[in-house]
């Protein structure tokens, strides 16, 4: 599971996050919400461990740095960033060893043949075009079998079959007890997976509605997400 | 044309208020223009040389400047043809080349900007106009008309690279036919100074008057410009207003043939805008490795033999770092620097053995492999920033993988830190019979040059763990200076103090020696203080 407490990141004068506090339990998908600025990604680097900050963040009952959380989890970045001068199939190979993963070829197959990669296993990281960069980005994340997973805007840049593929994954993992955490501005792209909506705005959480408060409620989380974000609500609602 | 113009105003004005905004880079730019005023001061209020006054020979000033107009003219040619050129932003494709503006209207913008640049550019060259005048005996107003001719070559080999652009794309027989071309004018230039080197027996006397022959002066650009700024300064205004106006001629020249041959030029350089796009991006955000690490900088390389087949853990990182040197060459830490750094070593003992015997003496091959390893030690810094330890900090792996941040560092620096013991093994053997020199002198250079290369990387890694990656990259750059000198002073100070007390009774060898193992103790120290550096930096290559 995933644990963030009193979550603040400072750059400069400007308040990325500030005091963010949620958490995402095992087999649920967790999705984080905002217009441009809102602090998202800066979030979900700070959970990576690639921002420092100021609070405490667990990750399956250790602090994020620690070898132990990142042993645990699994991070999609916005921007895929694969080595030049490495093959597809390499990438998936120096992640199972720097990880140390065991019997990684038949994980590393299936999850190319999901992202249709299978064909381009001999593609250097320089040679693909974005969208397959990003393909080839969520299969080093899930080699591992990560028990957090989080995903910084992992649809953009994605064809229709990665698209409808990796949503698939999401819920297979959720089912399997994965904590998943995603970053989005588009609302209609995580609607039918969400468990968990955490509306961000101006580097706070605005409001947080699980999908069965919702449901119950009658209340639209579209219009809850334009109250808060147009309608100048921000704090003090979740 | 009125859109354009007020796109440029307020650009311009937008600067200048973002300038205000940030009082530390105004601050910076007015200690710069004071500078500058200081040194333009000094130069103009000197007093006049006076006769019998020495100075260092003013052909060594044609030389130095002709070679490196010469140099700038191949790099933007050759770029051109192998990748293109831009005057242009991705803005300017996005928002004016679909516009409804003339194609010729947003050339002339294109050109406008580029003047503008290159005068900004060449405008620091003016810090070195004091030098100039006190080392040459020139006047500020020669030191002007030197830097004023650099602006004008730069802008025009510029435009000369658009139009060879426009016209050999997508032929590649006009490419080859250009790049001979180039190729030519280069062996023209070394066959003018080879003949009156030789001709003049060879001595340092002889190649001063190579350098500066009056024959280089009728090669197009770079040697127009050239005579045109000599003919100033000799206060020959016949000759200098004669090559002005052949350059201004050619200038123009370029721009017509550009415009009547093909107005449709967006497709040209939007692949090459893109790309500088993508380059300056990674400057921006990854300083000085972004400059050695720049996107579609690396050559087309080749999968044969797939697989990293070994590591575990953190050493996976050492063994990617193989497998991709291995693609880039066969010989893995062999490669091409390898090989430049040889033949530069070689060139320069040749060249100096030969001024040196044609002048009466003979220089000590000790003498000559002091001056290699101070020279290659100082390329090493260069060729440091592109080493894959540079590269692995640009990728978020190096912050994710679940190993001990100590173990990371070190096996994500160790193909760097071995690079520096291959090549300067080879060199330093290669130097020693060449030179017929002294193993254990050449085994000195190899060490000292060995021990920088670790020291280099020390510096980097102390910088990163003291600031972050988050601070200005100036900043970080200025810290790294910093920290390599106050690295390798210690060593150096005990080895100098050593030298000169003990020189006659004790082996050189021993007394630098205490600088080499200063260097690998304070290189290991610094990578056990900084062993949770990665723990403690960011990663900011999305930010």
């Amino acid at each position: 599971m995933l644990q963030v407490t009193d979550l603040s990141k400072v750059y400069h004068n400007l308040v990325a996050n500030d005091h963010l506090n949620f958490t995402v339990e095992p087999g649920e998908i967790a999705i984080l919400l905002g217009p441009n600025g809102a602090g998202k990604s800066t979030a979900i680097k700070c959970i990576a461990g690639l921002l420092r900050f100021q609070g405490n963040i667990q990750i399956c009952g250790h602090p994020n740095k620690t070898k132990e959380a990142k042993r645990c989890f699994g991070y999609i970045p916005e921007m895929p960033s694969l080595y030049e001068a490495l093959t597809v199939r390499e990438h998936l190979e120096f992640i199972a060893r720097a990880y140390k993963v065991e019997n990684w070829e038949k994980r590393a197959d299936e999850l190319l043949v999901r992202m249709e990669l299978d064909d381009k296993q001999k593609k250097l990281g320089s040679e693909l075009s974005k969208g397959m960069q990003q393909k080839v980005s969520i299969c080093c994340a899930l080699l591992p079998r990560p028990k957090v997973l989080m995903l910084d805007e992992p649809l953009v840049g994605l064809d229709p079959h990665a698209i409808k593929e990796l949503k698939q994954m999401l819920l297979e993992l959720r089912d399997e007890g994965c904590a998943i955490l995603v970053s989005t501005h588009m609302l209609d792209s995580v609607d039918e997976f969400w468990d968990k909506a955490l509306i961000m705005m101006k580097g706070r959480i605005a409001a947080v509605r699980t999908r069965r408060e919702i449901e119950a409620s009658g209340e639209d989380l579209e219009q809850l997400f334009f109250s808060i974000t147009e309608g100048g609500r921000d704090g003090g609602t979740l | 044309m009125s859109a354009i113009l007020y796109m440029v105003r307020k650009d311009c004005k937008n600067r200048i208020l973002a300038l205000l905004r940030h009082p530390a880079k105004l601050i910076m730019y007015l200690f710069l223009a004071a500078l500058l005023v200081f040194s333009l001061l000094n130069v103009a209020l000197a007093p006049m040389p006076e006769l019998g006054e020495t100075f260092a020979d003013i052909r060594i000033l044609h030389g130095a400047y002709f070679g490196i107009l010469l140099f700038f003219m191949g790099m933007l040619v050759l770029n051109a043809l192998q990748k293109g050129t831009t005057f242009f932003g991705m803005a300017d494709v996005n928002l004016l080349f679909v516009s409804p503006l003339s194609p010729r209207k947003i050339l002339a913008y294109g050109l406008a900007k580029q003047m503008g640049r290159t005068l900004l550019m060449v405008f620091f060259f003016l810090f070195y106009g004091a030098m100039l005048a006190q080392t040459f005996g020139i006047v500020w107003t020669d030191t002007l008309a030197l830097v004023i001719g650099s602006a004008v070559a730069l802008f025009v080999v510029q435009l000369l690279s658009l139009l060879l652009y426009n016209v050999t794309n997508g032929y590649p027989g006009r490419i080859r036919t250009a790049k001979g071309i180039l190729y030519l004018y280069f062996a023209v230039v070394v066959g003018i100074i080879a003949l009156e080197f030789m001709a003049g027996g060879s001595t340092m006397e002889a190649l001063l008057a190579g350098v500066s022959s009056p024959k280089l002066e009728y090669l197009p650009l770079v040697g127009w410009i050239k005579a045109a700024c000599f003919g100033y300064i000799d206060g020959d205004m016949g000759k200098m207003l004669l090559y002005i106006a052949l350059t201004l001629l050619a200038a123009v020249l370029c721009i017509v043939v550009f415009v009547r041959g093909k107005v449709d030029y967006y497709e040209d350089v939007l692949q090459t805008t893109e790309q500088t796009q993508a380059q300056k991006d990674a400057i921006k955000k990854q300083g000085n490795a972004g400059m050695v690490n720049m996107p579609g900088k690396n050559k087309k390389l080749k999968v044969t033999v797939t697989g990293l087949n070994r590591g575990w853990g953190a050493n996976a990182f050492f063994y990617r770092h193989l497998c991709e040197a291995r693609r880039r060459s066969k010989l893995v830490f062999v490669d091409s620097t390898t090989a430049l750094m040889i033949a530069i070593n070689l060139g320069m003992a040749f060249f100096l053995g030969r001024v040196w015997e044609a002048d009466g003496e003979k220089m000590a091959s000790g003498m000559m492999l002091l001056i290699a390893t101070l020279f290659s030690t100082y390329l090493l810094f260069f060729f440091n920033m592109a080493g894959a330890w540079s590269r692995e900090l640009l990728k978020p792996y190096l912050y994710l993988v679940p190993e001990s941040p100590f173990a990371k560092l070190i096996w994500a620096a160790m193909t760097t830190l071995l690079k520096p013991v291959v090549d300067g093994a080879i060199l330093f053997t290669v130097m020693c019979v060449y030179l017929k020199a002294n193993p254990w002198t050449a085994l000195l250079g190899f060490l000292l040059y060995a021990s920088m290369g670790a020291v280099y990387i020390a510096g980097d890694v102390l910088a990163e763990r003291v600031i972050g990656k988050s601070a200005n990259r100036g900043l970080i750059m200025m810290l790294y200076m910093l920290f390599l000198i106050l690295l390798i002073l210690p060593g150096v100070v005990v080895s100098i103090v050593l030298l000169v007390l003990f020189l006659d009774v004790a082996p050189a060898i021993l007394l630098v020696l205490p600088a080499v193992v200063w260097n690998l103790i304070a290189s290991a120290g610094v990578f056990y203080f900084c062993r949770n550096m990665l723990d403690n930096s960011e990663f900011i290559n999305e930010l």
